[in-house]
C-alpha cells in the first residue's frame, strides 16, 4: 500500500499511543514521527505522506502554523490536529489553516482510531463545540441568550459562503445529533453529510486565506 | 441710611412745592363784600353785606350755614377800560357769575342736588364794551353746604393773556393732572385686578387693586361735577369719604402682604373701624356731617401714616430692594399727608392737595414693586428650571455611572458565580470520585486490577469533559438543557458508534427548559453514568434514551436490550448508582432502576414546582 502517516507531536506518551493505535489498525501503513515543526518540514522534503497528524502545542511554534504550511504544499492531503482538552477556538484556528478535522486526546483508542478512519476516506469528524463556533462565525446561529459580543465582525461575509444545507448540518450537529441521525432527519446519506462538513471546513480555510490575501493587499504587501 | 438722607431732601423740596402750589398772585385789587341769602334768591339782598378776604370759607364766619351767599368784588377802571381777563380759582359748590349784572356763567344746578364745581378754575374775558369807566363789579353767587368748606377761592384780575396763562396751569394742576393721574391708577388697578383674578393666590395685588379702585372713588371727587349717582350731595361727599376709609384699610393690607405679614386680629379691627366709619357718616344728622367728615378725613390723614411707617421700618430693616422702593413711597406719602393734613385743616391756604400725586407715586412704586416681585418668581423659576434641568442631567450621569458600576460588578460576581458553580462541580464530581477511588486504593492497596483503575481513571475524565463542556456552553451564553446536552449526546453517540450499539435519541422541549448550573450538571452525569453503565455492563446492542420536558415535568428515560442488572451487585455494587440516587434526590427527581432479563430501564422523573412552571411559561 505505499502508505505512510506524518506525526508531529512531541509528548512521547502520547507518540507511543498513536502509534500503538496506528498500528493496531492500519498495519500496513508506515509511520513517520517528528517532534518539532521543523523536523516535520524536513521529512515533508523526503517523503509524500498519505495523512499527518498534528499537535496543536509544538515546542518550536503552532501546530496551527504547520497545518497551513502543509495545506499549502498538499490541497488534498488529510490533516487531522490532535489537541487536548476543550480548546476550540485553537481547533477552529486549525481548521481555518487548513486542517481537516481534529482528535481529541481524550477520547477513548477505538474513538481516535474511528476518526483516523473517517478522515482518511475523506470524512470530517465535528462536534457540537465546533459546530457552535463556525456558526458564531458566520452569525447564523442565534439562540436568543448568546451574546452579540460573540458574532465576529467577519460574520456576514462567512454566513454567504455557507450553503443553506451547511448551516442546516451545523445547527443539528450543535444539538449533539450525529452524522447518522442527521442523515435521517434530512434524507442524505452518511457520507454525504461528512462531505458537507468536509465543504465547510474547505470554505473555513478559503475564506480565511482570501481575507488573509485581501489583507496583505490592503497592506499593499501583494499585488 | 440713603433713606435718611432722602427724607431730608424732601423736607427741604417740600416748602418750596408747597410755595408753588398757591399761586403767587396778588389777592383781588378792589374790595370783596359777602352777604348771605337763602337757595332760590334771585339777587343779592340789600343788607347784610361784610367785608371777606380771598379765598373765604365761609363757614367759619357763618357755622353751619347752608344756602347761598353772594360775593361781590368791585374794582376801578380807568377812562377808557382795556380788556380784562379774570381767573376764578374755585368756588363751593355751585355758583353762577356776573359782571356789570351780565350773566357770564351759570353752573347747571344752584340747588341741591349740587353742581359740584368746587374744584373747576375759571377763566372770563372781559371785553371792553362788558367794563365801564370808574366803578365796576363782578357778582359771584355761590350755593353751599357748611359741612364741605362752602366758599369762594382766590379771584386774579389782569392781563388777559396772562390770566389764561395762570388759568391753564391752575387748569392742568386742578383737573388735567388728576385726569392724569385717574388714568394711571385706574389702568394700574385694573391691571392689577385681572392680575389677581387668575391668581388669587397672591394677595398683594388683590389689595393693590382694591386700594386703587377705592381711591378712584376717593378722586372722582376731584372732577365730578355732578353727584351722579347719589341723590344729594351728603350721600356722595359721605361715600366718598367712605372710599378713602377703603384706601387707608386696602392700603394697610397691600403693606402688610407685601410685606409677608398678616396681623389677623388688628386687620379685623381695621375692618369694623372702617365699616363703623362709613356707617357714622349715613346715620349722622346733616348738622354733624361736617365734623364727621372732618374727624373722619383727619383720622384716615392720621391713620395713613401707620402703613407709610410700616412700609418705612421694612423698607431700613429689609435688604429687599422692593421694600426699599415701598419706603420712599412711604416718605414721600407721610411728607404729603403732612402737607394735605395742614391744607385741610386750613393751616396751609389754597386747596392744592397732594394727597392725588401721592396715591400715584404709591400706584405706580406699587406696582413697580409687584411687577419685580413678578419678574423675581419668573427668574426664580427659570432658574429653577435651569437647576431641575442640571440636576438631571448630573442625576442621569451618575445613575449611568452607577448602573455601569452595577453592571461590571455583575459581570464580576457572574464571573465568580461561574467560578464558584466550576469549583462546585469539581467537588461534586471529581472530588467525590477521587476520595470515593482513593479510599478503594486504600482498602485494597495491593491487588487493584488495572482494568478498575482504568474505569475509575476513565470515569473522572469524563466527569471532567462534563465540567468543561458545562463551562464552555456557559461561556458562550448557552443555558438551554439543549444547548448543554449537544455535547455529551454528540460523544455518547461516537462512544456507541465504535461500540456498534445502535442509540436513538427523543429530545423534546428542552429549548425553554433552564435549570441551575448544578441541576444541569446532576442531570446530565446521571444520563452520562446511565449510558457509561450500558456500554461496559449491559451488552446492549440497542439502546434508547428518551430526555422529553412537558408541562408535569422533566422525563429521562435509558432504556437498553442488554442482560439487566445482576440480581446481586456483585461486581461494583454501585459506586455509580449510588451517586446517581444522590444526585436524583438533589434534583428532588424521583429515579427508578427497572431491570429484567433482555432489559434495563432507568427513569428519572423531575417535576416541575409550581414557580418553575410559571417561570416556564413565561420564557
Amino acid at each position: 500500500m505505499n502508505e505512510c502517516f506524518l506525526l508531529v507531536d512531541d509528548e512521547p506518551a502520547l507518540l507511543d499511543r498513536l502509534r500503538r493505535i496506528l498500528s493496531e489498525h492500519y498495519r500496513d501503513t508506515a509511520l513517520e514521527c517528528a517532534e518539532t515543526i521543523a523536523q516535520a518540514k524536513a521529512l515533508c522534503a523526503n517523503e509524500r505522506f498519505t495523512m499527518a497528524l498534528v499537535d496543536l502545542g509544538l515546542p518550536d511554534g503552532s501546530g496551527a502554523d504547520l497545518v497551513q504550511w502543509l495545506r499549502e504544499r498538499d490541497e488534498a492531503m488529510p490533516i487531522l490536529v490532535i489537541s487536548a482538552w476543550s480548546t476550540e477556538e485553537k481547533i477552529v484556528d486549525a481548521l481555518r489553516a487548513g486542517a481537516s478535522g481534529y482528535i481529541l486526546k481524550e477520547r477513548d483508542d477505538a474513538e481516535i482510531a474511528m476518526l483516523i478512519g473517517t478522515a482518511l476516506k475523506g470524512g470530517a469528524p465535528i462536534d457540537p463545540f465546533i459546530a457552535r463556533r463556525i456558526l458564531a462565525l458566520s452569525g447564523g446561529f442565534g439562540g436568543s441568550l448568546r451574546p452579540s459580543s460573540v458574532i465576529s465582525a467577519e460574520a456576514g461575509e462567512l454566513g454567504k459562503a455557507f450553503s443553506e444545507r451547511e448551516t442546516e448540518i451545523l445547527e443539528l450537529v450543535a444539538e449533539g445529533l450525529s452524522n447518522i441521525e442527521i442523515a435521517e432527519k434530512i434524507n442524505l446519506s452518511r457520507w454525504t453529510v461528512a462531505t458537507h462538513v468536509k465543504n465547510i471546513y474547505a470554505k473555513l480555510a478559503v475564506h480565511t486565506r482570501t481575507a488573509a490575501v485581501q489583507a496583505a493587499r490592503g497592506r499593499g504587501l501583494l499585488r | 441710611m440713603n433713606l435718611k438722607i432722602l427724607l431730608i431732601v424732601i423736607g427741604l423740596l417740600l416748602p418750596p412745592c408747597v410755595a408753588f402750589a398757591q399761586s403767587s398772585e396778588p389777592s383781588w385789587p378792589g374790595r370783596v363784600k359777602a352777604v348771605r341769602s337763602d337757595w332760590n334768591a334771585p339777587s343779592p339782598p340789600d343788607i347784610g353785606w361784610v367785608e371777606v378776604t380771598l379765598p373765604d370759607d365761609w363757614s367759619r364766619r357763618w357755622p353751619g350755614f347752608d344756602g347761598v351767599v353772594w360775593y361781590r368784588l368791585t374794582w376801578d377802571e380807568p377812562a377808557a377800560p382795556a380788556d380784562r381777563g379774570v381767573l376764578i380759582d374755585y368756588f363751593n359748590m355751585a355758583g353762577e357769575i356776573e359782571v356789570n349784572d351780565i350773566v357770564l356763567a351759570r353752573d347747571a344746578s344752584l340747588v341741591e342736588p349740587l353742581t359740584r364745581s368746587w374744584n373747576t378754575p375759571r377763566f372770563f374775558r372781559l371785553s371792553s364794551p362788558l367794563l365801564h369807566a370808574g366803578h365796576n363789579a363782578l357778582l359771584i353767587r355761590v350755593s353751599g353746604v357748611a359741612a364741605y368748606q362752602p366758599g369762594l377761592g382766590r379771584v386774579s384780575l389782569g392781563d388777559p393773556a396772562r390770566m389764561h396763562a395762570l388759568y391753564e396751569r391752575v387748569l392742568f394742576q386742578h383737573r388735567d393732572a388728576q385726569i392724569i393721574a385717574y388714568a394711571i391708577i385706574a389702568t394700574l388697578g385694573g391691571f392689577f385686578l385681572a392680575l389677581w383674578l387668575f391668581r388669587r393666590k397672591e394677595t398683594a395685588y388683590g389689595w393693590f387693586a382694591a386700594m386703587q379702585l377705592a381711591w378712584l372713588a376717593v378722586s372722582w371727587n376731584q372732577f365730578a361735577t355732578s353727584i351722579w349717582p347719589f341723590p344729594n350731595t351728603d350721600l356722595f361727599e359721605a361715600a366718598n369719604t367712605a372710599a378713602l376709609l377703603g384706601y387707608c384699610l386696602f392700603y394697610t393690607l397691600f403693606v402688610l402682604r407685601i410685606c409677608e405679614r398678616s396681623w389677623p386680629r388688628r386687620e379685623a379691627a381695621l375692618w369694623l373701624a372702617a365699616a363703623a366709619g362709613s356707617l357714622w357718616l349715613l346715620l349722622v344728622p346733616h348738622a354733624d356731617i361736617g365734623t364727621a367728615r372732618a374727624a373722619l378725613t383727619t383720622l384716615a390723614a392720621i391713620y395713613i401714616f401707620v402703613p407709610n411707617g410700616i412700609l418705612l421700618y421694612s423698607g431700613i430693616r429689609s435688604v429687599r430692594p422692593d421694600l426699599r422702593i415701598l419706603g420712599i413711597v412711604g416718605i414721600l406719602n407721610m411728607a404729603a399727608g403732612v402737607h394735605d393734613t395742614l391744607v385741610f385743616t386750613g393751616m396751609l391756604g389754597g386747596n392744592n392737595y397732594y394727597a392725588s400725586l401721592s396715591a400715584v407715586v404709591t400706584a405706580v412704586g406699587g406696582a413697580l414693586v409687584l411687577a419685580w416681585s413678578f419678574a423675581r418668581n419668573l427668574h426664580r423659576i427659570e432658574g429653577f428650571n435651569l437647576e431641575l434641568q442640571q440636576n438631571i442631567e448630573d442625576a442621569r450621569t451618575e445613575l449611568g455611572g452607577s448602573l455601569l458600576r452595577q453592571h461590571e460588578l455583575e459581570l464580576v460576581q457572574a464571573r465568580l458565580g461561574e467560578r464558584m458553580n466550576l469549583a462546585h462541580d469539581l467537588h461534586d464530581g471529581l472530588g467525590g470520585m477521587l476520595i470515593g477511588n482513593i479510599a478503594a486504593l486504600e482498602r485494597a492497596p495491593e491487588s487493584v486490577p488495572s482494568q478498575k483503575m482504568l474505569d475509575a481513571m476513565r470515569q473522572l475524565r469524563d466527569d471532567l469533559r462534563l465540567i468543561i463542556d458545562a463551562a464552555s456552553s456557559q461561556h458562550y451564553g448557552e443555558y438551554s438543557l439543549k444547548e448543554l446536552l449537544g455535547p455529551l449526546r454528540h460523544r455518547m453517540s461516537q462512544l456507541f458508534e465504535t461500540h456498534d450499539i445502535a442509540i436513538r435519541w427523543r429530545v423534546e422541549n428542552l429549548e425553554d427548559v433552564l435549570l441551575t448550573s448544578t441541576q444541569s450538571m446532576d442531570l446530565l452525569r446521571i444520563l452520562q453514568e446511565a449510558l457509561t453503565n450500558v456500554v461496559k455492563h449491559s451488552g446492549a446492542t440497542r439502546v434508547e434514551v428518551d430526555l422529553v420536558n412537558d408541562a408535569s415535568g422533566l422525563r429521562l428515560i435509558v432504556s437498553d436490550n442488554g442482560r439487566g442488572l445482576p440480581d446481586q451487585d456483585n461486581a461494583i455494587p454501585g459506586t455509580g448508582m449510588r451517586s446517581m440516587r444522590a444526585r436524583a434526590q438533589r434534583l428532588d427527581a424521583e429515579l427508578r432502576v427497572h431491570s429484567n432479563d433482555g432489559s434495563t430501564i432507568v427513569s428519572l422523573f423531575r417535576p416541575w414546582p409550581e414557580a418553575d412552571q410559571l417561570l416556564l411559561s413565561s420564557v
